[in-house]
């Protein structure tokens, strides 16, 4: 069991979040199959493909919301597989929702204060408040901390999310989808947060994603799904260029067009 | 004599378990389709029971009439409660909605004590039918005709639900509400007819359960409302044979329970077993799991 | 809000409490109060205890519950038999608050018992089962010897003064709205809008979903021996199915939102009835009509914000 935060911070020399052969089935369907995986220490990934597949399926199952029928999973090189689903979050794995799921009914302050690791049931002493205005500072949500979360505008809605998930300290932060809904400038402008994120917060990020422009400004190592299975891995750069991957996105091209 | 009294069980089982198949299939048909437990459909049965009586006894109309009349007055209860009290909430939680539900149940049974006093009245002796003698049991024939009629009914909504276009369009709804709104199936209508649909079983069961128990009061539809919620939800809420499985075997389990183990107890242990049974298998005897989606 | 003005608060209101405490106490023993408002006192301080404790399920974690009066019930049975069996034994100042322990623990244990099965059904499951336990309280309690039949439970004694009551409902306030505000209120609340994200985030939602549910119904524990230690007498229709909707009434028209709106709701739901005896006949058709018009109210009248839509689904 992974304890204190400071085994965390330091590259302790296992990746910080890795699969072996990461498998599902739902009925006769194999949602994902044999999927493996290591995201390092302050590494920014990403998990990319077409529709369906399996990308939030993936992070379904890093987060023990399924059941892999085959494969495990290591964060920070323990073992997590099986551990109830709300266990994960206090061994340093956060995570964002493909459509957002905030606490709506409750203000922006205490969506992010709800996730603060304080020990104790009582109310959150004036340090707690401080970290958290100071966190909603940075995504600049901290003049908007008293509004009720659901009546927050999209873009908004979305820092809240990361932002909630930040609050618990973690080691590595999953991102489903943040840029959906988002214009160019907004997806510029997240872009430019989440390198800070990994900066500022020493975490190592998983996001799936889209949009390109994100995906290629930003991450460091991307691993291609399609139909379940993965097809391709590597940086950006070689990404672009692989035939498999763009055969998956567009089709296969004519043998003229080259 | 312990077979005897078992065979008596039996059939009284039977015959309230039928009662309660039709209120539960009203329930479950509400539930699987507008997603929301009505919790004033006992009361329904109590309108259809007591507009009987008014009927009959105060206005002099043929008996046979009267239960027509019953069941269209109920269905007009049915689809206006709709219209007016759960139509406005039908993208709040589903709390809301209960709780709505559990008012309009109330109004309806302190109106009828208003308008028709809170003493019970006895219901007419609508039919003299002859009993039965099958060797030592008395049959009596109006406990046959509850049974052969429920069965009918049930018969006949699950030849709607399964092999008509408009079963069809409610099935769909009852699957994916967005998809089949988006495919056109005009929401409000479908609704509205299953909301008829339970109503005018409802009315049915109002008018056995009359027959059965010979006395109507303002109060009278909640508990049998209750049990047969407990039914539904024991045999797999949204599941339609599930109800049908679930009326009866409450039913049965009452009825056994009131003749070789307590009387009085008996709410107290079927209760029981509702929860018993919610343990093992938490979705109900027929239901199915509900996936969220992530 | 910083922690100067909270304290000043806290002071404010405690003084508040005390000047009211005083005038009252010193209205009634001047005989200035009528025999008929110092009559309503109990029983207005008896629905915002259980208000308050129905407003921890219902408003803060969304959770229905229709067997609130069974754990009255609990209590007030358990609270009123110790009391009875040790009516000789142990002086008042003792016997009374192990009554009400006693009233509070059975309440609480038997609360647990039934969440173990119910926590783990999804949907609308707590308020059939709730239901369904509410019913079996009350039947057990006609039929059990110990419990007096039909007839009731008699000789109980009258341990409840109305300081006593006066400070507990206070308490009850007061510890309601820090819950809300509380870690353990956030994690509630948390729950009740996204059970799924609650997860997600690190809040054990089957076990905090449990806890909600033993700590109301103790403190429906408590209401319960107040209750049974100033009438006296118990019989089973007090604690019917009518009580646990009366409750849920007045929590619900109290908002959903807040502890403060919840007691003045029972409030005004408990002495409005007195104060409009001439419509009594009618007071639970003007109950239901105006659950349903406030209930369609809150939903529909003004644009919908966006949150109520997220609601649903997320339902």
């Amino acid at each position: 069991m992974i304890s204190s935060q400071a085994a965390r911070r330091e590259p302790s020399g296992y990746p910080a979040l890795e699969a072996e052969n990461l498998s599902v089935r739902f009925g006769g369907l194999n949602a994902l199959q044999g999927f493996s995986f290591q995201l390092g220490y302050q590494q920014i990934g990403g998990l990319i493909g077409p529709n369906g597949a399996g990308k939030t399926t993936c992070f379904n199952l890093l987060t023990n919301l399924y059941e892999p029928t085959e494969g495990n999973i290591k964060l920070f090189g323990h073992e997590i597989k099986g551990a109830p689903s709300y266990h994960l979050f206090r061994w340093g794995l956060g995570r964002t929702f493909q459509n957002i799921r905030l606490f709506h009914r409750m203000t922006v302050l205490e969506n992010v204060m709800v996730t603060q690791p304080n020990s104790s049931f009582f109310r959150a002493n004036h340090q707690h408040r401080k970290d958290a205005l100071e966190l909603l500072d940075f995504f600049h949500l901290a003049d908007q901390a008293e509004k009720k979360a659901g009546s927050l505008p999209y873009g908004a809605q979305r820092r809240l999310e990361i932002a909630r998930a930040l609050a618990g300290n973690p080691g590595v932060l999953l991102l489903d989808e943040p840029a959906a809904g988002m214009n160019p400038s907004e997806t510029y402008q997240l872009a430019e947060q989440i390198k800070e994120i990994r900066n500022r917060f020493q975490v190592s990020i998983l996001l799936i994603e889209h949009d390109m422009h994100l995906v290629m400004g930003v991450c460091d190592y991307l691993w291609v799904l399609n139909f379940g299975q993965q097809i391709a891995q590597g940086t950006p750069m070689e990404i672009q260029r692989n035939p498999a991957v763009i055969e998956a996105y567009l089709g296969r091209k004519e043998r003229s067009e080259c | 004599m312990a077979s005897l009294a078992f065979v008596i069980a039996m059939i009284n089982g039977i015959n309230l378990g039928s009662i309660y198949a039709l209120i539960a299939l009203g329930y479950t048909m509400v539930y699987g389709i507008a997603k929301m437990l009505n919790f004033a459909h006992g009361d329904v049965i109590m309108a259809g029971a007591l507009s009987i009586v008014v009927l009959v006894q105060q206005f002099h109309v043929h008996p046979v009439l009267s239960i027509l009349i019953s069941v269209i007055l109920c269905v007009a209860l049915g689809v206006l409660t709709e219209k007016i009290a759960y139509k406005p909430l039908r993208n709040s939680s589903s709390l809301s909605v209960l709780i709505t539900a559990i008012g309009v149940s109330y109004l309806m049974q302190n109106l009828a004590q208003i308008l028709f006093g809170s003493s019970l009245r006895s219901f007419p002796k609508v039919f003299h039918w002859p009993s039965m003698i099958l060797g030592s049991v008395e049959l009596k024939m109006d406990r046959v005709m509850t049974i052969a009629v429920t069965f009918l009914l049930m018969f006949l909504v699950l030849l709607f639900v399964y092999r008509t276009k408009i079963g069809l369009a409610m099935r769909a709804v009852a699957q994916d509400r967005e998809a089949a709104m988006l495919m056109g199936v005009p929401m409000d209508r479908i609704i509205s007819i299953t909301f008829a649909i339970g109503a005018a079983l409802a009315a049915v069961a109002g008018f056995f359960f009359g027959v059965a128990y010979g006395f109507v009061g303002p109060y009278s539809g909640s508990m049998p409302g209750i049990k047969a919620f407990t039914a539904a939800v024991f045999g797999g809420i949204g599941s339609i044979p599930g109800a049908i499985l679930g009326g009866f075997l409450l039913g049965l389990a009452e009825s056994m329970v009131k003749t070789f183990v307590s009387s009085e107890l008996s709410d107290a242990i079927v209760f029981g077993l509702l929860i018993v049974v919610l343990l093992i298998k938490p979705t109900g005897l027929l239901g199915k799991e509900i996936r969220d989606k992530v | 809000m910083n922690r100067l003005w909270r304290k000043k608060r806290f002071f404010l209101g405690g003084l508040l409490a005390l000047l009211l405490f005083v005038l009252m106490h010193s209205l009634i023993q001047s005989g200035l109060v009528s025999r008929h408002i110092q009559s309503l006192f109990v029983p207005v301080g008896l629905n915002m205890i259980l208000a308050l404790s129905l407003f921890l399920l219902v408003g803060m974690l969304g959770e229905l519950s229709l067997g609130h009066a069974g754990f009255m019930s609990i209590g007030a049975y358990a609270g009123g038999l110790f009391s009875k069996v040790m009516m000789h034994v142990l002086p008042v100042w003792v016997r009374f608050p192990l009554a009400l322990l006693v009233g509070a623990l059975v309440a609480a244990l038997l609360a647990l018992l039934l969440s173990v099965p119910v926590f783990r059904l999804k949907g609308d499951y707590l308020a059939i089962v709730t239901l369904a336990f509410g019913e079996i309280v009350r039947s057990l309690v006609i039929n059990l010897p110990f419990t007096g039949g039909a007839a009731g439970l008699k000789g109980i004694p009258k341990d409840t003064s109305f300081s006593f009551l006066y400070w507990i409902v206070v308490f009850t306030i007061w510890l309601t709205r820090w819950i809300y505000y509380s870690k353990i209120g956030l994690e509630w609340r948390a729950i009740r809008d996204n059970a799924i994200a609650a997860e997600a985030c690190g809040i054990p939602v089957v076990s905090r979903k449990r806890a909600a549910f033993v700590f109301a119904a103790s403190f429906a524990g408590i209401a319960g021996v107040l209750y049974s230690h100033h009438y006296s007498i118990l019989t089973a229709e007090v604690f019917g199915f009518n009580r646990s909707i009366e409750v849920l009434v007045m929590v619900v028209l109290g908002g959903l939102e807040s502890a403060t709106a919840t007691a003045v709701s029972a409030f005004f739901l408990t002495i409005a009835p007195e104060m409009l005896r001439f419509l009594n006949q009618y007071r639970m058709l003007i109950y239901s009509l105006m659950l349903i018009i406030v209930m369609i109210g809150r939903n529909t009248q003004w644009a919908k914000p966006k949150w109520f839509q997220q609601r649903r689904e997320n339902a």
